[in-house]
Formats: structure tokens, C-alpha cells, sequence
């Protein structure tokens, strides 16, 4: 931890040095996207105004009420925080979202009534028998939430319970233990599987359905990570086993896609584009001033992800409800209250001087761009970044660039680079997979170009590098 | 004294006329943004008559309709929305099985995943399928029970304004109780509705032709109705086509 400090006050003296600094900053050329304007270079950066200090709890339970109740307001952060108005994600809020009339707000508000699939669930699926909802309450009982810990509390119930669709894929790999197992779903200690439930559907049909922790929590031995990527979810072999299973047809060209995404990548845009993407730790995301990998958001304040959400989960439920917003502004929250899990003892006792010289290397080499306490930063120029771009430049998340990674508990995090190419850290930083040669990637053979910055590095500060990285 | 009394109550009563026609009269310019936005009116059948000099000003609508959402991804049978699948054999472990990207395709039948291809109904193999759809609110406004009928949707190429395709609509639902529940189509007086359709799909293979790919880009819904004796045709926002395969975030 002091060696981060070390590297934060390195970044500091740098900022005050001024034209060193800027010409670091030129060098990166963190454009949003061609277009639109130039990104205002610190979007967390609050009008001046006494006030809780921003990205407090008392800050966002301010900004909660503007949320709930002002449409325009909304209308506004909407469009203050898209970085790409043409792509397709921007046109369809842009063209959906807090309108004077019509529109999603039209709606109907759904609470859905679900409960966690449990083991007896899932003996029951396993069984063939009829699947029973039971005694479900709605979601949540139309109370709003008056205090941090409160909207925390609500949006941790979302976060698990809310169904983003169903999912006849998922409940298929539930009533078989080995392919279950296989596509990573599993048992909690405390008897549920997080990710999936048994919820009531809009035509009063009873489904599995998937949430939010299908793909944000990872079932530890010791227990549910919250937050961490789940990596051996393999969303593709899951479809594909149904597929196998059922004798429903499947195009060949979609299969093949599906069998290429592999544990812990899953296609998220709704065109064509094969642009599948690893998926991410939810860690450190309150002030992170731009979400997604290809930047599509900027975040100036809650409203930002809380319109993500909402917008999110209104779309995966096929446009047919609308969450209500107090369920989203929760489950914004909650993301935020996601921290990592505290670190294993002889990581934080490392070699004390080679994290220190990492720090220092990192300061130099790396902090240009993951400037932000994440780890994160303004995004940069796909091409100058050099990896795949097809995500980047693509028509549905389009903005020209790639957003740095957040850092925190980087070294658990692989695979890296935005969609997964590279297994290791060691492997990110060493020249040789930038060479044909290469047979490290989760991906195949082949060399992996792109984001070379660490790989020119000597050994000695490379080691060192990997060190300080640990620490995070 | 009873006289001046009477005159009294006359004068209170012309000032409060007075000021509700005021009142009236401050509401129409709200009102009026608003129906330019919703619907543009078009001539019912009644009206094909040659148009008189002088128009007699417009009915009051009965119901007002907007588009609340439309979603594009795929058109299925009706027996599709709830199914399950069929409990499976017994099988070596999916661990021995082990699809890669070869034997994918090889158990996958070449051909595209049709409409209605596979199916053998409720709980047996069934061919997954999202069923597109558009949701429209209607307010009613007037002091009577109306009845809506769909007369034509067409998708558009939002900036041409060209027609792509004409598509249907059908199973109407509304919104009751927590869920969609089949809908009779009639608006009680002063009733809001909020219902869904399913809508079938263009023929992708003229679009792909028109527009080089129906993926990527924008479509826009147009769709005459009609409610009680009036015609309206209303749009909906910008919707894209949607690759049902992906987890969209």
C-alpha cells in the first residue's frame, strides 16, 4: 500500500511539473471519439458548489431525489453521458429514454416476484418436475430507501433477484449436475446459486431466470466473491449444450462463434459484429469517471450508472417493463459498495523494494493513462492502443477507443486486454506474444498485438512492474 | 335588495365563466405540442368525401396512442413463449463430450434456426426464439368505450422515410395485474392502456439487399390504427435489429 502512495506521489509530482505531464497526456491522445468533442479531461470534476464532497454517500443521496423525480434531469445526465451519440446504444436511449412522451418511460413499472434457485430447485429440475414459485413476494414492497445502507441493502436484492430475462439455456445446464458444474453454476455455502431464479414471468408463466450475479459473483470454495468476474462462466458452451441436447437446430456459423467465446467471454452488443468481450470485475466503479471497455459512458455522477442500469435491464427484459427507478438508483449502489475482498497476507508482505521500484515504473510508464485511483482512466485511441478494435470501432458500443482497465486486484484478473486474449500478467508484459510464435492466448495460437506498453521494459523493471502490480 | 343580489350573483357568475374560459384557453397550447408529437391524423374512410370549404373543427379524439418500445429480434409461434425443455437422456459428462468449435458445428445441422423449424411443442425439443414486439400506450379521452384495430405497420429507414417493410401485428396483450394478459382491443372512457403486440419480421434477405446489412443500423415503426371512428398513424423511436444470442449490457 505504501508503494502505491509512493506511485501516487510520483504521478503528483509529475502533474505539478505541468508541461512534462502534458506532453505525456498528448502522447496518449485519449480522444472519446471522432464523433464528438474532446472529453472534458476530468469528467468526475462536480460544479463548484458547497455541498457533501462529490462521490460522498450524502452526495448521492442528494442527487437520488434530482434522479427519481426530474425527468429532464435525467434527459440531461443521459446525454451529458454518452461519448458516442451515433452508436447504437446512444440512439436507442437517445431516442427511448425521458422523453416529454412515449417512449420507455411509458412502460409499465414491473416488480418482478422471484425467489434463488436453491438445491431444491434444482432437484426438482433435475427430476423433470414442474417448476413452483411458491410464496414470492414482489421485490421490493414500493418503500424507498432513506439511507446509504438501506439503498445498499435493496440493490443487493436486485443485483440477485432481479431477472434480466429468462433463460430456458440456464435451466436446461441446471437439471444436468456435470454440465452445470461445466458452464460454472453452482452451490453457495448458504444452499442458493447465485445468478439464477425462479421468478414469474410476464405472462405469468413460472422460468429460471439470470441476474446481474450470474456474471459478477464467482463461487469461491470459501464462498461468493461479490463483484468478481465470474471466469468460468461459459455462457457458450451452455447455449450450445442445449442445442446439442434439444436436436434445435443452430446455424453453423453461430455455433462456431459461441464455442470461440470460451470461459468468461460472452458477445454483449445486439448487431453482428464478433466482438465478444472477457467479462469484468464490478470493483472500485463509484468515480470511475468512464464505464464499459469501449468508454461508451462517462461517469460524472450516480445518475450516469443509474441510467445504465435501468436502461439495462428494461432492454434485457425486451423492452416490454421498465424497473422502477428506485430499483435501479439501488442497484447503482450497491456497485458502488463493491470492493475487493481483503488481500492474502503474503501479497501485502512482498518484496518491499522491488514494489517499490515497480511503483516508480509504473508512475513512468503506466499512470499517463490508468490515472485514476482504479486504476482506470480516459479512454484512448483504439489504434494507438492496438488491440482488436472491432468492439472500438464497431456500429453498436463504438467510440473510437478503449477505456484503460481498472487495476484493482489486477493480478487475479486474467484474462486480459478487453476481450480476454491474454491468460497472464506475466504474459501482457512479455515481448514474445506480440510474435507470431505465440501459444499462450485462451484464444489459440498466434501472436497478440496490441497494448505493447510494459513489453519494452528490461527485465529487472518488468519483474519489478509485476511486483508493484501484485499489489493492487 | 333582492334584485341587487340577483345582479350580484349574475356578475360572480359571468367572472367565473370568464375565468374558466381562460383557464381553457392557457390549457391549449400544452395540448396541442402533444398531438403533434403522438399522431398525425389521417383521413378515416368516412372523410374520403370531397373536403368541404370550410372543415368543421376536429372531434376530440377518443384515445390518444403512443409507442412506448419496439424490440426486433425474432418472429415466433405462439407455443414458443413458455417452453421448456424436455428432461434429457443420460449422457457422459459434458466434460467427455467436450464441444470445441469443430464438433459445434458438427452436431449443429447446417441451415438457418427457421421459424417453427424443430418443434414438437410444449415440453418436447424446442427451438429457443424471442419474439419481437411493439408496446403502445392508449389514453382514452373521450366518454366512450372505442375499439383499436391495427390497419397497417410498416418499418421505415429512419432518415430515407422509405418503406423497408410491412409487418403485422398481432396477440394483443395489456398490461393488468403485474403481467400482459390478452387483450379485447377496447379502451374504456377515460382508460389508459398500456398493451404489447407480437410483430411478425421483415424478410431480412430484402432488407440485407436494400441496406447492404439489417444489422448496425436504425429502424423506425410506423402504424396507422384506428380508434373508435378515428384514424391516427403514430412512430415509434429508433430501434435497431437484434442478434437474439447475445447477453446485451
Amino acid at each position: 500500500m505504501t508503494a502505491r502512495w509512493a506511485a501516487w506521489a510520483v504521478v503528483l509530482v509529475a502533474a505539478c511539473g505541468g508541461e512534462a505531464r502534458s506532453a505525456a497526456r498528448v502522447d496518449a491522445a485519449p480522444v472519446v471519439s471522432p464523433a464528438s468533442e474532446l472529453p472534458t479531461p476530468n469528467p468526475r470534476t462536480p460544479e463548484p458548489a458547497a455541498g457533501p464532497p462529490p462521490w460522498s454517500d450524502a452526495w448521492l443521496l442528494d442527487e437520488a431525489e434530482r434522479y427519481l423525480e426530474d425527468r429532464s434531469f435525467r434527459r440531461a445526465q443521459l446525454e451529458a453521458s454518452l461519448t458516442n451519440p451515433d452508436n447504437l446504444y446512444s440512439r436507442a436511449r437517445l431516442g427511448s429514454y425521458a422523453r416529454e412522451l412515449g417512449g420507455w418511460d411509458a412502460l409499465p413499472e414491473w416488480v418482478p416476484r422471484a425467489r434463488p434457485v436453491t438445491r431444491a430447485v434444482v432437484e426438482a429440475l433435475r427430476a423433470g418436475a414442474r417448476l413452483e414459485l411458491g410464496e414470492a413476494t414482489p421485490l421490493w414492497d414500493g418503500q424507498r430507501p432513506q439511507t446509504m445502507a438501506q439503498w445498499v441493502e435493496l440493490g443487493r436484492r436486485v443485483f440477485f433477484e432481479y431477472p434480466l430475462r429468462p433463460e430456458v439455456f440456464a435451466e436446461h445446464a441446471l437439471a444436468d449436475a456435470a454440465l452445470a458444474r461445466r458452464v460454472g453454476l453452482g452451490e453457495a455455502p448458504d444452499g442458493t446459486w447465485p445468478g439464477v431464479v425462479v421468478f414469474r414471468e410476464l405472462d405469468r408463466s413460472v422460468r429460471v431466470g439470470i441476474t446481474c450475479a450470474l456474471c459478477h459473483v464467482s463461487l469461491a470454495p470459501e464462498g461468493p466473491v461479490l463483484g468478481a468476474a465470474r471466469r468460468d462462466l461459459d455462457y457458450g458452451y451452455m447455449r450450445l449444450a442445449y442445442h446439442r441436447d434439444t436436436g434445435a437446430p443452430l446455424p453453423e456459423k453461430l455455433a462456431a462463434r459461441m464455442a470461440a467465446w470460451g470461459p468468461g467471454r460472452a458477445d454483449i452488443t445486439e448487431d453482428d459484429d464478433e466482438d465478444p468481450v472477457a467479462i469484468p470485475d464490478l470493483w472500485g466503479v463509484r468515480g470511475q469517471p468512464f464505464l464499459t471497455q469501449a468508454g461508451t459512458l462517462r461517469q460524472a455522477s450516480g445518475t450516469a450508472l443509474a441510467i445504465r442500469q435501468e436502461t439495462q435491464i428494461l432492454h434485457a427484459n425486451r423492452e416490454r417493463t421498465r424497473p422502477p427507478r428506485e430499483l435501479a438508483w439501488a442497484l447503482a449502489m450497491y456497485v458502488y459498495s463493491l470492493e475487493p475482498p481483503p488481500r492474502e497476507p503474503q501479497r501485502a508482505a512482498a518484496d518491499d523494494a522491488a514494489v517499490r521500484a515497480g511503483a516508480h515504473t509504473f508512475a513512468r510508464a503506466c499512470a499517463h493513462c490508468h490515472d485514476h485511483e482504479s486504476g482506470s482512466g480516459v479512454p484512448v485511441l483504439a489504434a494507438r492502443v492496438g488491440t482488436d478494435p472491432t468492439l472500438a470501432l464497431g456500429r453498436a458500443r463504438g467510440t473510437g477507443t478503449y477505456r484503460p482497465s481498472p487495476l484493482l486486484r489486477v493480478a487475479e484478473a486474467g484474462p486480459y486486454l478487453h476481450h480476454g486474449a491474454v491468460a497472464t500478467l506475466e504474459d501482457l508484459l512479455d515481448p514474445a506474444r506480440l510474435d507470431d510464435g505465440f501459444t499462450g492466448s485462451p484464444l489459440g495460437p498466434g501472436k497478440v498485438p496490441g497494448h505493447a506498453f510494459g513489453t519494452e521494459l528490461p527485465e529487472p523493471a518488468r519483474a519489478e512492474l509485476l511486483a508493484y502490480l501484485r499489489t493492487w | 335588495m333582492g334584485v341587487l343580489m340577483r345582479n350580484l350573483a349574475m356578475l360572480g357568475s359571468l367572472a367565473l365563466a370568464s375565468l374558466l374560459l381562460l383557464a381553457c384557453a392557457a390549457t391549449e397550447p400544452s395540448a396541442e405540442p402533444q398531438a403533434r408529437e403522438v399522431a398525425t391524423a389521417k383521413p378515416g374512410p368516412q372523410t374520403a368525401k370531397p373536403v368541404p370549404e370550410t372543415p368543421p373543427p376536429a372531434p376530440e379524439p377518443t384515445a390518444r396512442a403512443v409507442i412506448a418500445s419496439v424490440q426486433m429480434l425474432q418472429d415466433c409461434p405462439a407455443a414458443f413463449s413458455a417452453v421448456r425443455p424436455a428432461p434429457r437422456e443420460p449422457r457422459p459428462s459434458d466434460e467427455e463430450a467436450g464441444i470445441s468449435q469443430g464438433s459445434a458445428a458438427k452436431i449443429m445441422p447446417a441451415g438457418g434456426a427457421g421459424r417453427g423449424s424443430s418443434l414438437s411443442g410444449r415440453g418436447g425439443p424446442s427451438q429457443p426464439c424471442t419474439q419481437s414486439t411493439m408496446q403502445v400506450v392508449f389514453s382514452g379521452q373521450g366518454d366512450r368505450t372505442s375499439r383499436v384495430e391495427i390497419r397497417e405497420v410498416r418499418m421505415l429507414h429512419p432518415e430515407s422515410g422509405e418503406t423497408l417493410a410491412k409487418l403485422t401485428a398481432r396477440e394483443p396483450a395489456a398490461w393488468a395485474d403485474g403481467a400482459y394478459q390478452s387483450w379485447n382491443e377496447t379502451i374504456g372512457p377515460h382508460q389508459a392502456v398500456k398493451a404489447s403486440y407480437a410483430l411478425s419480421v421483415p424478410d431480412w434477405s430484402v432488407v440485407d439487399r436494400a441496406l447492404g446489412s439489417s444489422f448496425g443500423v436504425m429502424f423506425v415503426l410506423e402504424v396507422d390504427l384506428k380508434i373508435g371512428d378515428e384514424s391516427q398513424t403514430v412512430r415509434s423511436a429508433e430501434f435497431p435489429r437484434e442478434q437474439p444470442h447475445m447477453i446485451s449490457t
